[in-house]
């Protein structure tokens, strides 16, 4: 079975680090994975995205437009990817209301939440709602990838 | 072990295993991790990193490294390619070996920093002026991105032939799995013709590309043709899927071969005979690969039609349509399908 999702977010809030994160938890889970990111010119305050497949086969296309589920962390990311996602969309209350097909989504409340956990918040709420990689490869991805505060980040995750 | 790994930083690594010791530079988008790694790593491995003034100058230092007999190499993105023209066409006048790396953006002039596929025809007819040819190579993968580049330095020493690994933003850009421990191995040959000194021979051995008597250029230039030929009945290499029972091939080379297999596979769910030819290998183009009784062929390309023709050509007469899309726009599996499904009804098949 091939899962594909989009991170997406501002510049700044963790996007890619979100998404190497599951990846390498896929790595650990023994399962194929790929990992693309957006490299648009904007970086801290601008658009970011990146696009992971996990698979038990051979992945055939790294580079999709149409999604199992977004994870949003912004309105604009909500209003630009949720049309492509087709069974889940993570997102906070704000990019809830943008999302056209309300039985999708999956609100997380970061209200108080730490700006720069808001990544680690979603991701757990995405990894609890799917199960698509196990906690403990997640917690182990962390600390692999973290260069600093990672026991925050596991402890933001919420699994 | 099997890692994670940026394409371009899968490339350097490989680079570096297979004994590269010049790497000169330039930065471009969305090229630069290449340099990056290398900037790091290569100097441990007991090579020279050097970022030079411009894509001219390091072209040229490759040039010169080559003719001493070193492995060499640059990498550089599409407008940055073109700078290096005119030192490519030098280095094939002079049969030096030496890997050239382009990791595509959208063109011409500046264009974008967004993957493309549009310096199809400058890899393959020849960027610079005279009769010459390069080994190009197309990696699908991160894995590709590693072994390719090993080939890339044993094929172009073995034949003398400049290389191209022909990547684009969105190869060098994703991680994926990658086992560096299980990489081609590495083939050395003897290089007697180097300008390393007499090193015990009587005479000193010039690198040159320069023939004022047109009967010696000539004489020069068809002896190297005869190795493009030899080339071309060696080395073709492709890759097919689902073709066995194929009415429908989609063929497409690098990222957009990825892209084309999910909707060669997307068809195939729903009944239509669809498969994939991959080359692998863009010069000597594959042309053995299209030599078969199809209905039709469907290239894909992230450009407005380039590789297209020379499928046109090997192709015989088949039918041969084509699907882009271009300025750093990734081509859609879904339109992918639908083509292949508007080709299926047309044709009854």
């Amino acid at each position: 079975m091939e899962y594909r999702v989009i991170i997406s977010g501002f510049g700044g809030q963790g996007v890619l680090f979100a998404g190497k994160v599951l990846a390498q938890a896929a790595v650990y889970d023994g399962v194929n994975v790929s990992w693309l990111p957006s490299y648009d010119p904007e970086m801290r305050g601008g658009t970011c995205n990146c696009r992971i497949v996990v698979s038990d086969k051979e992945i055939s296309s790294p580079a999709f437009s149409e999604a199992d589920a977004l994870i949003a962390m912004n309105v604009p990311s909500a209003e630009r990817f949720s049309p492509d996602a087709a069974s889940l969309i993570v997102t906070d209350a704000a990019g809830g209301e943008v999302c056209k097909d309300g039985a999708k989504v999956q609100v997380v409340d970061v209200v108080g939440c730490d700006t720069a956990l808001i990544n680690m918040a979603m991701l757990g709420a995405f990894i609890a709602k799917t199960g698509i990689v196990s906690r403990d490869s997640v917690h182990a991805a962390i600390r692999s990838v973290a260069k600093t505060g990672a026991q925050e980040d596991i402890d933001a995750l919420g699994i | 072990m099997k890692k994670l790994m940026k394409g371009n930083e899968a490339l350097a690594a490989a680079a570096i295993y297979s004994g590269v010791k010049c790497f000169f530079g330039y930065p471009i988008t969305p090229q630069t991790e290449i340099a990056a790694y290398m900037a790091k790593h290569l100097p441990k491995a007991g090579g020279v990193f050097l970022q030079a003034e411009s894509e001219i100058s390091a072209i040229n230092m490759v040039y010169g490294a080559a003719g001493a007999g070193f492995r060499a190499m640059t990498s550089s993105s599409s407008p940055g390619i073109s700078l290096k023209q005119e030192g490519i066409s030098y280095i094939a006048g002079a049969d030096l070996p030496c890997v050239i790396v382009n990791v595509m953006r959208a063109g011409p002039g500046l264009g974008g920093i967004q993957a493309s596929q549009s310096d199809y025809f400058q890899a393959v007819k020849g960027g610079g002026h005279g009769d010459y040819r390069l080994l190009v190579f197309a990696p699908a993968s991160v894995q590709e991105m590693a072994d390719m580049t090993v080939t890339a330095f044993n094929l172009s020493d073995k034949w003398r032939i400049p290389a191209m690994i022909l990547s684009d933003g969105v190869t060098g850009q994703m991680m994926e799995l990658v086992d560096m421990d299980d990489l081609p191995e590495i083939c050395r040959y003897d290089k007697p013709w180097a300008a390393n000194g007499k090193g015990g021979r009587k005479k000193h051995n010039i690198i040159n590309t320069l023939y004022l008597e047109p009967e010696e250029l000539e004489a020069v230039d068809m002896e190297r043709e005869k190795k493009y030929e030899r080339a071309k009945a060696e080395l073709q290499d492709w890759e097919e899927y689902m073709t066995d029972d194929a009415e429908i091939i989609v063929t497409a080379y690098g990222i957009s071969a990825r892209i084309a297999r999910a909707a060669v596979n997307a068809a195939r769910s729903e009944g239509i005979r669809a498969g994939l030819i991959r080359p692998k290998m863009l010069w000597p183009f594959p042309e053995d690969a299209y030599k078969r009784d199809v209905k039709a062929y469907l290239c894909v390309e992230m450009s407005r039609g380039q590789m297209v023709e020379d499928v046109r050509l090997a192709a015989g007469g088949a039918r041969v349509e084509f699907y882009g899309r271009c300025g750093g726009m990734l081509v859609d599996e879904t339109e992918i399908l639908n083509r292949i499904k508007e080709i299926h009804d047309e044709g009854n098949i």
